[in-house]
């Protein structure tokens, strides 16, 4: 691989930190949102990113009895309208009155056997959710999100001075290869 | 680069309505009984799985209790817990209202400032204050003494919440309204 592709693959990079870095900052507020890491490493064919998942937010305590946040691994399973069963470790649960709980994006919290229920006043506990053993609950709490807004914004910043700097070497490279072009011009 | 572009965008969208939330909260600071909301946020997730930003699922009321201010009015009445004062008003239609501040009116019941009745509960003229028993039970307070006079019962719901977003695939049934007036 030549100098142009080692600049464009860098600039690529920057490009995917750029969106990463972005994607954290925009769910600064979301509940239990697993902030995405990116990992830069070098390949036969330039540089790659690796994203990876770092959860585990801080909890914040609600007050609410059907706020869940899951102390350890594992996830809530959900189950919404269509069928579809997905996981979440955001715990803002609604009772309906039929004692199904829902998270707030509308989806049948799932416990051991289907759709979990709960008696008005009831608060279930973790071996209702089918968690992991080993895994708590705590009920009152909403798992926070595991992003720190500053250090996005540094990354944003480190990202665009990354983008420049390749921007800046594809250039030079240009610029010396069209003096050579030149030279060979003259001869 | 747009897909950053849109991830920042979608997180600028959900902090304003976030802002819009709050304001609100604000603005009603000073309400007796207000119950302020709290927006929820959720991730947006593409087929693939890669995160493209952020959604405001909407807002959702905290029932954390208000604290107690003593006030001048011997009607007046504040909930401890959880439940709400049931009221009617002239078309006979029920209400809930955390905002205790009644007045005695002229046929014995108790109302508010918008005119509603507080539903199981009459008082004579003479009445110079009403007190509510751990049980519900209304005892007037007489020149004479005390009388027992009706009953208060607070109905309790489980929290409503308010979803304005038609993405959001929840659409509760109908539930009285648990604002405060």
């Amino acid at each position: 691989m030549d100098g142009i592709g080692w600049a464009a693959s860098a600039m690529v990079a920057a490009r995917t930190r750029l969106e990463i870095a972005t994607e954290n900052l925009a769910n600064v507020s979301t509940d239990a949102f697993a902030r995405v890491e990116a990992r830069g490493f070098l390949t036969a064919r330039g540089v790659a990113i690796e994203r990876t998942m770092h959860g585990g937010g801080a909890l914040r305590r609600t007050g609410r009895d059907l706020d869940f946040a899951i102390v350890g691994d594992g996830a809530f399973k959900v189950r919404d309208d269509g069928g579809r069963i997905g996981t979440t470790r955001a715990g803002a649960f609604v009772r309906e009155s039929d004692g199904t709980l829902r998270d707030l994006r509308g989806r049948a919290v799932l416990g051991l056997h289907g759709a979990l229920r709960v008696p008005a006043g009831a608060t279930p506990d973790a071996r209702a959710f089918a968690l992991p053993a080993g895994s708590r609950i705590e009920s009152g709490f909403l798992e926070g999100p595991a992003v720190d807004a500053i250090s996005e914004m540094v990354d944003v910043l480190a990202a665009e001075r990354s983008f420049e700097s390749a921007q800046k070497a594809l250039a030079a490279i240009d610029a010396t290869r069209g003096k050579s072009a030149d030279a060979a011009r003259i001869k | 680069m747009d897909r950053a572009l849109f991830a920042a965008a979608s997180g600028m969208a959900a902090q304003q309505r976030n802002l819009d939330t709050i304001a609100d909260n604000l603005a009603n600071a000073g309400v007796i009984g207000f119950k302020g909301s709290a927006e929820h946020f959720a991730e947006l997730v593409a087929p693939g799985g890669r995160g493209e930003g952020t959604v405001a699922l909407g807002s959702r009321v905290t029932f954390a209790q208000g604290k107690l201010a003593r006030s001048a009015g011997p009607f007046d009445l504040a909930i401890e817990g959880p439940g709400f004062f049931a009221v009617v008003d002239a078309h006979g239609r029920r209400a809930y209202t955390r905002d205790g501040q009644f007045s005695r009116a002229a046929d014995g019941t108790l109302r508010n400032a918008l005119d509603y009745r507080l539903a199981g509960v009459r008082v004579p003229a003479a009445a110079l204050s009403v007190n509510v028993e751990e049980n519900g039970n209304v005892r007037v307070v007489l020149p004479t003494g005390r009388k027992a006079s009706g009953a208060l019962r607070l109905p309790s719901f489980r929290l409503p919440i308010v979803c304005a977003r038609s993405m959001v695939p929840y659409s509760p049934q109908r539930r009285p309204r648990a604002r405060s007036n």
